[in-house]
């Protein structure tokens, strides 16, 4: 007997459910399931004007995602990724787009991924660091562009990808360089794309 | 009355308040989980209709080696019942299930097998009256995507699937055991149908396109089985062969009395939407509806379904110089079928589940799946080309299912003495091609096609072999 309402569900997720019954039902479909953050965030999160200081400034990303028991979660299971999938993901890709327009010139600069656990009380720690991408300089009193794409390295970071495979974490990005001076910064994410793939016959005993 | 709830998996932790992320509740199913043997079950079952239906459906190896055509003639008198009374050689045929042998051949059936493919395995069940040389397949990467559009669906590699296309599946059993009485035509015909529909709504076409944050959907599904009778009869009518060219003209008509002894029916509508704030940021939550009917009618609750059917043709035999065209329009399964099924209506969305029972309910079908044929054919008898032994047949026909369906088809054949070669094309779902061969040896004869069609679900164009024997009457 098929509880209710899992023949509820069932019937009303027709479409992707077909897709993810073929991608489990054959041995050479891989299945990529992509999530943008950002269609998630509330606006003070994609949207935020924070404070840096001088010398060598950090800028969390989303805003305010360092503070204790926030950051961003994610949980994969409600992604969807089923949770017998989960022990299948090799690896996590993360591509990140925003605008950062400083009061004063930030240069030297790069952005690092950190992936913590979801009881995490502080994500930007060193121990949660998994990948790092240079950026240009930034401008004072301009909204310059900020890209980056991160990869999650599963032989570097076994520890991340085993808080990936448990299907709830939390993740942030953090902007670093170097100024003369401190001031505020006008941030607007336009993209926090996470993507976890899963190998061909992950569905399948 | 149940609840609709998200719950976390145990092992995760509380979930933080002050969490900026607010992620969907998991929109899909996977493969396998629990309840996935009864999920298992369902499409046994609709695997073994499909399979079922298949073999009895299907044209035979002349039929797909002319592109799925039916030629005008008495030995399309199950089509048309005036093509009866038209002189000629019937014909009876019966299709080897050659789909079977791929179950020894090839290893997308096997679950364990590093082969399997869900996708092959229901084209080749629904078409278990050939051995498909390449079914499709399922794709090489399935992606998901969740982003501010909503969700989407994309494939790539593999068969290009049509998952949000407006899906109709029939398929129709009848196996009449009879013969000539005099002027009239009797038989006692067991039969089957399935009949399942799926139209998803602009939303749910938008997941396999731009993303869409909801999805609606109508499915109807109804499988009956049951006993008729069939009384019918074929004459030429009243009319000058001279006034007309030397045309005659023939009108016939089948009344069936019939017994149901079992039905299903399904009728559900549903909606699912992404609840977004004033923002359009998501918030977690699925607002979904659902509301409809299932049921379940004959012997298993105690009753009999019963009705009457009528199907209605006309035909012309016309000779000409060249030999002799035979036409013929028909309308079938006009009638009424009353079942008592025993009902249940269920409605549900995010705050609240109802089922209700609704006892035995009486539902009266009236020309449900009326079928609108027509059906022309050129045949040029053997030696009346010049060539010894060599004669022609030229076919073309069309169908409209009232219940939403249409194919035409249209393709020749060559006889060479004993042999035939045929080929041809139509349109039945989707492309169907056909080319074919025939040896006739005495009142039997075999009869081999090589036959491409549209694979469910997808674009994928398939091809496979079909043999059939024919025995002349």
């Amino acid at each position: 007997m098929i509880p209710r309402q899992t023949r509820t569900l069932g019937l009303l997720a027709l479409a992707p459910t077909l897709a993810l019954l073929l991608a489990g039902c054959s041995r050479h479909t891989a299945l990529t399931v992509q999530a943008d953050l950002v269609a998630f965030l509330d606006p003070a999160s994609k949207q935020a004007t924070v404070t840096y200081t001088g010398g060598s400034p950090t800028i969390d990303l989303p805003p305010n995602s360092a503070e204790p028991q926030a950051g961003t979660l994610v949980d994969l299971q409600k992604l969807g990724v089923p949770s017998n999938a989960l022990q299948s993901i090799s690896g996590l890709d993360l591509d990140l787009a925003a605008t950062v327009q400083p009061d004063s010139a930030i240069s030297a600069g790069s952005t690092t991924l950190y992936v913590a656990d979801a009881t995490a009380t502080n994500v930007f720690q060193s121990r949660y660091a998994v990948g790092t991408v240079s950026i240009p300089p930034l401008p004072a009193s301009r909204a310059s562009p900020v890209v980056g794409s991160f990869q999650l390295d599963a032989q570097q970071h076994p520890a991340a990808l085993t808080l990936v495979q448990g299907g709830s974490f939390r993740l942030g990005i953090q902007l670093q360089g170097t100024s003369p001076s401190g001031g505020q910064a006008k941030i607007d994410i336009t993209k926090l794309l996470v993507s976890v793939s899963l190998p061909p016959g992950w569905g399948l005993p | 009355m149940v609840q609709w709830r998200v719950r976390l998996p145990e092992r995760h932790p509380p979930k933080v308040q002050d969490s900026t992320v607010r992620p969907l509740p998991r929109p899909l199913t996977p493969c396998r989980r629990p309840g996935g043997s009864a999920l298992l079950t369902g499409a046994t079952i609709v695997l073994l209709l499909l399979s079922f239906g298949s073999i009895a459906a299907a044209q035979d190896a002349r039929s797909l080696g002319m592109g799925g055509v039916t030629v005008a003639g008495p030995g399309a008198a199950t089509v048309n019942p005036a093509f009866a009374a038209i002189p000629g050689r019937g014909r009876t045929s019966l299709t080897l299930p050659l789909g079977v042998l791929s179950a020894v051949t090839r290893d997308y059936w096997d679950p364990s097998s590093q082969g399997f493919d869900a996708l092959s395995t229901l084209d080749q069940a629904s078409n278990l009256g050939m051995y498909l040389l390449d079914p499709a397949v399922s794709p090489d990467h399935v992606t998901i995507g969740i982003d501010a559009r909503g969700l989407s669906v994309t494939f790539q590699g593999g068969a290009t699937l049509r998952l949000a296309a407006p899906a109709t599946f029939t398929t129709r059993l009848d196996l009449p055991i009879g013969g000539q009485i005099g002027p009239v035509n009797l038989a006692v015909r067991p039969f089957t149908t399935f009949h399942a529909s799926f139209a998803p709504g602009p939303d749910t076409k938008r997941i396999f396109g731009s993303g869409s944050p909801s999805a609606s959907g109508t499915l109807t599904a109804d499988a009956e089985a049951g006993v008729a009778v069939d009384i019918g009869t074929a004459f030429p009518l009243p009319v000058s062969a001279a006034a007309l060219g030397g045309a005659r003209v023939f009108a016939g008509i089948r009344g069936s009395a019939l017994a149901g002894l079992a039905k299903a029916s399904v009728d559900l509508q549903g909606r699912a939407q992404a609840e977004q704030d004033s923002s359009g940021a998501y918030t977690g939550k699925v607002l979904y509806s659902l509301q409809g009917t299932y049921g379940w009618g004959g012997i298993p609750v105690g009753t009999i379904g019963y009705g009457a059917q009528v199907a209605l043709g006309l035909a012309a035999s016309i000779p000409s110089g060249a030999g002799t065209v035979t036409a013929g329009v028909a309308v079938r399964h006009l009638g009424i079928m009353v079942w008592n099924l025993d009902q249940t209506q269920v409605r549900s969305d995010q705050s609240s589940s109802s089922s209700t029972d609704l006892g035995l309910v009486r539902q009266v079908e009236v020309a449900r799946h009326v079928d609108l044929d027509a059906n022309l054919a050129l045949a040029i008898p053997q030696g009346d080309l010049g060539v010894p032994g060599m004669g022609v047949v030229l076919a073309a026909d069309g169908n409209v299912d009232l219940s939403g369906g249409f194919a035409t088809h249209a393709g020749a054949e060559v006889r060479f003495g004993p042999f035939a070669v045929r080929g041809g094309a139509g349109y039945d779902g989707g492309l169907r091609l056909g080319v074919g061969v025939g040896l006739q040896a005495g009142p039997i004869g075999l009869d081999v096609a090589l036959t491409s069609h549209r694979s469910l679900f997808t674009d994928h164009q398939a091809y496979g072999i079909a043999a059939s024997l024919d025995f002349g009457l």
